[in-house]
This record gives structure tokens, C-alpha cells and sequence, in this order.
């Protein structure tokens, strides 16, 4: 088991269910709930960082709110997405983490959608049920309705995420980013 | 409560999405299952807290499909102008209730003994990365928001504009959010180097020894979840 990765995939499990707190400091309506996943992307070996992803809903369900374990698809493919992404060298500037952050979210909107319908009912219990309720008043189905308002909220919040996730990297030493053929500790 | 009641309540929750798609049935389920989480805590605490978890998606899901969904016909008007629509009223319904089925099986879990559930996830053969991952999260994520309280004041001291407006909000966020993420960090590696000197991940993990052993009653709280959805399944 190489310790130091565990501690850190560990670190950034946490971060991602309490970051929400943080930002509600400022009052500011977004979750910050993949920051951890992104950052644990770039500085953890693959396993342990799609470990992050979904132990983000597990955990989240114990800790946090029950429901966060219906999301575990959309933590899983936001993890996978954002291995990809590190792959492709985009967290490397401000306007391609932007980008890479823009298409996360758009990844967890298409994930997280079938999930809202069918067992939520297009209802979560973020702000982002005002905006379905909107659209669907105005004659849209409930699919267009909750993809509507999750394109509002992620393109927000998951660039966002992303930009903090590359501030943080960028404050962080340069040898905790992963490197394959780092044989340890 | 053992592992295994809330792992086969889960299951049970998730086939009853496929297999019960009628009020009546549904409803009858979520009785049943809300009399196991009575018997097996001994206490109403549980189902009054599943229902707690449940409410805030009843009222919005009343309100949405009952009232302003156009997908449902409209059945009728109340106080002469309020559109009513009685299909949406049962589609929210039957969607609260799918929600209560596994707001209990998730309420369930909660209950689980931390020993019971670590020896299990250590026979089941979980990585010992992932046990550990999930052990520290847990102690670490309080100590977060403490931290981010602290660096909120500290930066309010030194004059960060925290407003007015939401630009301004969202612009003062990276002051308060880098200090916490990257403290995290560091000082998870930190951690993992100062248990890796007292030996963390150099030997096996010993199961508690002080788990007990599973009783009959254990295994007929687990198992029972299935003959009550057959038997919806079959006879309604």
C-alpha cells in the first residue's frame, strides 16, 4: 500500500464533501463537491483516484445525506472524465481547465439526469429544482426540464471546480503530481 | 445492526424500482419495510428519520407534478384559477414513496456497528487502501469546515472583499478555498508519511475481535425484505 497516496486520496475524499460548507460561507450557490476528485485525478494513480470518485458517494450517504449515494454513476464518470482529461494534459493552463471543467459537467449533467427522473422525479434538493419546475410550467418534459436546469448549475459550478483544482495544484509541490514511473514513497 | 440487513434491504429497494409500479403495492412495501427498521432498532427514531430525509422531496414533488407539469392533463381547477392535475398527483406520490423505500434502506446503513462493518469489508476482500481512505475521510472532514471558518476569518481580517454582490463573492472565493484545499493536502501527505514510519500498510489487517456473532434474527430481518416484494409482485 503506498501510504502517501492513500493519506492524500483520503484528504481529497474529504475535501469533496465539505467544500460545499466552505463556499456557503460566502453564501454562493454551488457545491464544490468535485474539487477533491479533479485534484486526486491529477496526483493519484488511476485506481485510487476512481476510488476517490465513488467513495465520494458512499461516504457522502453516511455523512452528509442519503441521496448522495444515488450519484455514484455521476461521481464515477466525473472521476473517469477527469482522468482523461489529466491525460490530456488540460489542467496545465486557466482557459483548458475552464474548458475540461465545462465538459465535466456536462458529463455529470447527461449521467445525473437519468437518475433525477426516474427515482427523484426531477426533484434534488439543491436550487436547481426551482429552475425544473420553471421549465417544466412551461410545457417542457421532465427530461428537458432537469437537463435544462442541470446545464445552468454545472456550467457554473464544475468549471469553477476545475479553475480551483488548478490554482491548487499549482500551489502544490511539484512532486506530489503523479508520475507512473515513480516507483514509491 | 449487522451488515448484512441494510445490504439486503438496499437490493430490495432497488428491485422494487422494477417490480412494484403501483401505489397500492409500493405503499404496502414501504409499511413493511418501516415495520423492519422499527423491530430491528427497537425504536421509532429510524422511520421517523427516514421520513425526515424523505419530506423535503414530497412537498416540491407534490407541488411540481400536481400543479405546474403540463406533461399531465389538466383535471381540474381549485379556488377557480389553480390547474390541478390529478395523474401528476399520483406520479409524485408513487415517486415519494419509491424515494421512502430507499431512504429507509439508506437510513439502515447509518445504524450499522463500525466493527461489524469494518470486519465484513475486511473478509469481503476490500483493499486495505480503500478501508484506510475511507476511515480517515471520515475523521478528516469536520476538521475541514473548522479550517475553512478559520481561513474565512482570518481573510475577512485582512480585508477580503466578500461582497457586495455575487461577483465579488465569487472572486473572494479562491482566498478561502486555496488555503483549505492545499492545508488538506499537505497535511494528508504528512499524515501518510508519519504512518507509513509506524508501520501502516506493512502487515495484514486483524479483524475486531470483539465483532459478534450473527443471530437468527439478523438473518430473518435481512431475508424478510424479499418474500414481502414477491408477494406484492405476484399478488397484486
Amino acid at each position: 500500500m503506498n501510504t502517501k497516496h492513500t493519506f492524500i486520496a483520503a484528504a481529497c475524499l474529504a475535501l469533496n464533501l465539505s467544500l460545499a460548507k466552505v463556499a456557503a460561507l460566502l453564501s454562493l450557490p454551488v457545491y464544490l463537491d468535485t474539487v477533491g476528485t479533479i485534484v486526486g485525478a491529477v496526483l493519484l494513480p488511476w485506481p485510487l483516484a476512481v476510488a476517490v470518485a465513488l467513495c465520494t458517494s458512499f461516504l457522502g450517504a453516511v455523512v452528509i445525506n442519503p441521496y448522495w449515494a444515488a450519484y455514484c454513476g455521476t461521481q464515477l464518470a466525473i472521476g473517469l472524465t477527469a482522468l482523461g482529461f489529466v491525460y490530456l494534459k488540460m489542467f496545465i493552463s486557466w482557459w483548458k481547465a475552464i474548458i475540461a471543467g465545462f465538459l465535466i459537467g456536462m458529463v455529470a449533467m447527461i449521467v445525473s439526469a437519468p437518475v433525477t427522473v426516474v427515482l427523484f422525479g426531477g426533484v434534488t434538493l439543491s436550487g436547481t429544482t426551482a429552475i425544473n419546475a420553471i421549465l417544466l410550467a412551461s410545457g417542457k418534459s421532465i427530461w428537458q426540464s432537469v437537463i435544462g436546469g442541470s446545464f445552468v448549475v454545472e456550467s457554473i459550478d464544475k468549471p469553477l471546480a476545475a479553475l480551483l483544482a488548478l490554482l491548487t495544484l499549482k500551489r502544490l509541490p511539484k512532486e506530489f503530481i503523479y508520475n507512473k514511473n515513480d516507483s514509491g514513497e | 445492526m449487522d451488515t448484512i440487513i441494510p445490504l439486503f434491504w438496499t437490493i430490495g429497494a432497488g428491485l422494487s424500482v422494477f417490480l412494484l409500479r403501483d401505489l397500492q403495492t409500493l405503499f404496502v412495501f414501504c409499511l413493511g419495510l418501516g415495520l423492519l427498521i422499527i423491530l430491528a432498532k427497537k425504536s421509532l427514531r429510524p422511520f421517523f428519520q427516514a421520513i425526515g430525509w424523505t419530506f423535503p422531496f414530497v412537498f416540491p414533488l407534490l407541488g411540481i407534478h400536481s400543479f405546474l407539469n403540463a406533461g399531465f392533463p389538466e383535471t381540474s381547477r381549485l379556488l377557480g384559477f389553480i390547474t390541478f392535475r390529478h395523474e401528476g398527483l399520483i406520479f409524485a406520490t408513487l415517486v415519494s414513496l419509491r424515494i421512502f423505500t430507499f431512504t429507509i434502506a439508506l437510513v439502515a446503513w447509518r445504524y450499522v456497528d463500525r466493527e461489524r462493518l469494518f470486519s465484513d469489508a475486511i473478509k469481503a476482500k476490500i483493499p486495505l487502501n480503500v478501508l484506510v481512505l475511507l476511515a480517515v475521510a471520515t475523521s478528516t472532514i469536520r476538521s475541514i469546515s473548522e479550517k475553512g471558518k478559520a481561513v474565512y476569518t482570518a481573510q475577512q481580517a485582512r480585508g477580503i472583499p466578500a461582497g457586495p454582490g455575487v461577483i465579488a463573492r465569487f472572486l473572494s472565493l479562491p482566498a478561502v478555498i486555496l488555503p483549505v484545499v492545499t492545508s488538506t493536502i499537505l497535511d494528508g501527505a504528512r499524515r501518510g508519511g508519519q504512518m507509513k514510519n509506524r508501520g501502516l500498510g506493512t502487515t495484514m489487517v486483524a479483524p475486531p475481535f470483539n465483532v459478534k456473532r450473527r443471530k437468527s434474527i439478523d438473518y430473518f430481518l435481512a431475508l424478510s425484505v424479499f418474500p414481502l416484494l414477491l408477494s406484492l409482485w405476484l399478488f397484486k
